[in-house]
């Protein structure tokens, strides 16, 4: 079991320092010198051009600047932000919590509806509510979210006027206390709405699939055939093993969900960390790309060998070599 | 051959899911193929008429807010779609074969190092390394099938790598090798055309995933800007939301029609290939 751990944290340990490397990479080979930008295109100055050089250690060789780099990332710097003036650390900090409270609240929404109606679907296959939910949900498996958006916008904000389009609070109402919460609740339905939307046919086919599964293998029908009735079968033996995989791919999951966040907070203008990603896009902001990258690539990998240890405390057919 | 499409046409029959998939890829392929046959106007060429709703003035989807075609657009967008999407995942489906291939017949230390290439590589987040990387260095339309190939090939390589170490236990492997043919020779001739079935129907469920990840990027202002791309129509459609909605809805509508397409063959083939999961279905 030790062992076990001990080799998932180590490839979590490579993970994170093969997404250095590439981020290392993929920013010293950008085209475009960042040096002769600073000092100005229309009348560089030599001397001018030197001093920075020196300043940013880009005078340095390639291994020495890597060596940095690495002892940077270690200390937490991710780097600064030329457009914003800000280190990119802080920048990210800010909007940690609003693409927290976005893609966490979707998540919960999507990964319990999932479940529920890929349990209910199992149970009622072959029926037509059930075709018509395994429909459903290949349909929103294929829309792409920030259309989705877009149409609930249209729909609720623009013909129905009855949810805000955009943002995460009323900038004119100054809110505090209980009428604040209320006001980013309903700022937040149609955001967290599409994203819940276009994540649960994932955790509706798996829940589906698997309760079939478990129901038919050979235990199941042995407990039948003692004469134990349905309701107890289910409840006790089935939905448990069923629910495992569930719990298996919400580690690898994350990734998927905060791709759907960029494009949700992009849409409805979500004051979190996708919105910055696609400002940064738009400004050739680098090293909030690269910040933002290193950063999802470390929480992604933390996340997943955390789910594959607990993984391995409620499975125990689970091998650890 | 003739008993296989024989076997093929009955499996149509059956398989309400393959036959609808393929009708819609053909309807699909004939609007992109015959695109610049059945395009009323000239995709890139700014009208008058701006932002006039479906139907009027001989615009069938109306207009955009630039006065393009819609109609024409779409035919026009039609063809980059599939093209981003059958490349991207026909380069995934090279790289996965190739290297599940080698890892699961050839074993030992090269198949374990291999595997956990393939385990820190499904563990980095792609969407946004694909993201980086046509933001750095543009959004040319090859470089972005090239990195949509190159970061989703693990789950096919993991598909052969399991058929690869089921098939050489085979009598016809363990023939060909008693007999002294090359292990090279044996994975492309046995190995490889045996065991392909799995990683075609998964490549075509990766062409709706090629295709929505185009679509991402282009509404992220990161597409090709020389092509018509359904994603661009829905970003420049954004704007005008409330006033001319068609913008950005009949390229969105397109996009799930063409996801779903793939998906329905991918679905389709999984069922002909294990016909055990017809009950789990």
């Amino acid at each position: 079991m030790k062992r076990y751990i001990l080799k998932r944290v180590l490839t979590g340990i490579v993970i994170v320092l093969v997404s250095v490397c590439i981020n290392f990479v993929l920013i010293r080979c950008a085209p475009g010198d960042p040096v002769r930008i600073l000092a100005g295109l229309d009348d560089p100055n030599e001397d001018q051009i030197a001093v920075l050089t020196a300043q940013y250690g880009l005078d340095k060789s390639i291994p020495e600047q890597f060596v940095v780099y690495i002892g940077n990332v270690l200390r937490g710097d991710f780097g600064f932000s030329y457009v914003n003036q800000k280190q990119v650390i802080d920048l990210i900090a800010e909007k940690v919590v609003p693409t927290l409270l976005l893609s966490l609240s979707a998540l919960t929404i999507a990964v319990l509806g999932g479940t529920l109606l890929g349990i209910y679907c199992a149970r009622k296959n072959g029926k037509l509510i059930d075709k018509a939910l395994c429909a459903v949900s290949y349909v929103f498996d294929a829309t792409p979210s920030f259309w989705l958006g877009l149409m609930l916008i249209l729909i609720f904000a623009s013909w129905l006027g009855i949810l805000p389009t955009s943002g995460m609070e009323n900038m004119r109402g100054h809110y505090t206390g209980i009428r604040h919460v209320l006001d980013v609740m309903q700022h937040m339905i149609l955001p967290v709405g599409t994203l819940a939307l276009i994540q649960f046919p994932y955790y509706f086919r798996i829940a589906r699939s698997s309760v079939l599964q478990v129901m038919s293998e050979d235990f199941i029908t042995t407990l039948r055939a003692t004469g134990m009735k349905e309701k107890k079968i289910f409840n006790k033996y089935v939905l448990r093993n069923a629910l495992i995989p569930t719990v298996t791919i919400l580690g690898s999951s994350l990734a998927f969900l905060l791709s759907g966040s960029v494009y949700i907070e992009t849409v409805f203008s979500w004051p979190g960390m996708g919105r910055l990603l696609f400002d940064s896009i738009g400004k050739r902001d680098y090293p909030v790309l690269s910040g933002i990258y290193l950063i999802l690539a470390i929480t992604v990998a933390v996340m997943m060998i955390l789910v594959d240890v607990v993984y391995s405390l409620i499975d125990p057919r689970i091998k650890y070599d | 051959m003739k008993k296989k499409l024989s076997a093929f046409g009955k499996e149509l029959r059956r398989n309400s899911q393959l036959r609808s998939g393929l009708i819609l890829l053909a309807i699909l392929l004939i609007g992109a193929i015959g695109a610049p046959v059945f395009a009323t106007h000239d995709p890139f060429a700014l009208y008058d008429s701006i932002r006039v709703a479906p139907g009027t003035d001989g615009f069938i989807f109306g207009t955009d807010a630039l006065g393009r075609d819609i109609f024409s657009q779409i035919l026009y967008g039609a063809q980059t779609s599939l093209k981003i999407g059958v490349i991207a995942a026909s380069i995934s489906a090279v790289v996965g074969t190739l290297i599940g291939g080698i890892a699961g017949y050839f074993g030992g230390v090269v198949d374990k190092i291999i595997v956990e290439f393939i385990n820190i590589f499904v563990m980095t987040p792609s969407f946004f390394l694909i993201l980086i990387i046509v933001a750095i260095y543009g959004s040319d339309i090859r470089y972005v099938m090239i990195v949509i190939g190159l970061t989703s090939w693990p789950s096919n390589a993991r598909l052969m790598r399991a058929q690869a170490i089921s098939l050489r236990q085979r009598t016809f492997v363990k023939s060909a090798q008693a007999i002294g043919v090359s292990r090279l020779s044996i994975m492309f001739k046995h190995i490889i055309p045996n065991g392909i079935f799995p990683i075609i129907a998964n490549t075509t469920m990766q062409i709706s995933g090629a295709i929505l990840t185009e679509a991402g990027l282009s509404f992220l202002g990161l597409g090709d800007p020389n092509i018509v791309s359904w994603g661009q129509m829905i970003s420049a459609g954004k704007t005008y939301l409330t006033k001319a909605p068609w913008i950005s809805a009949i390229p969105g509508v397109f996009v799930v029609i063409t996801v779903l397409t793939f998906f329905l063959i991918g679905e389709g083939l999984n069922r002909f290939i294990s016909p055990k999961m017809e009950n789990n279905k």
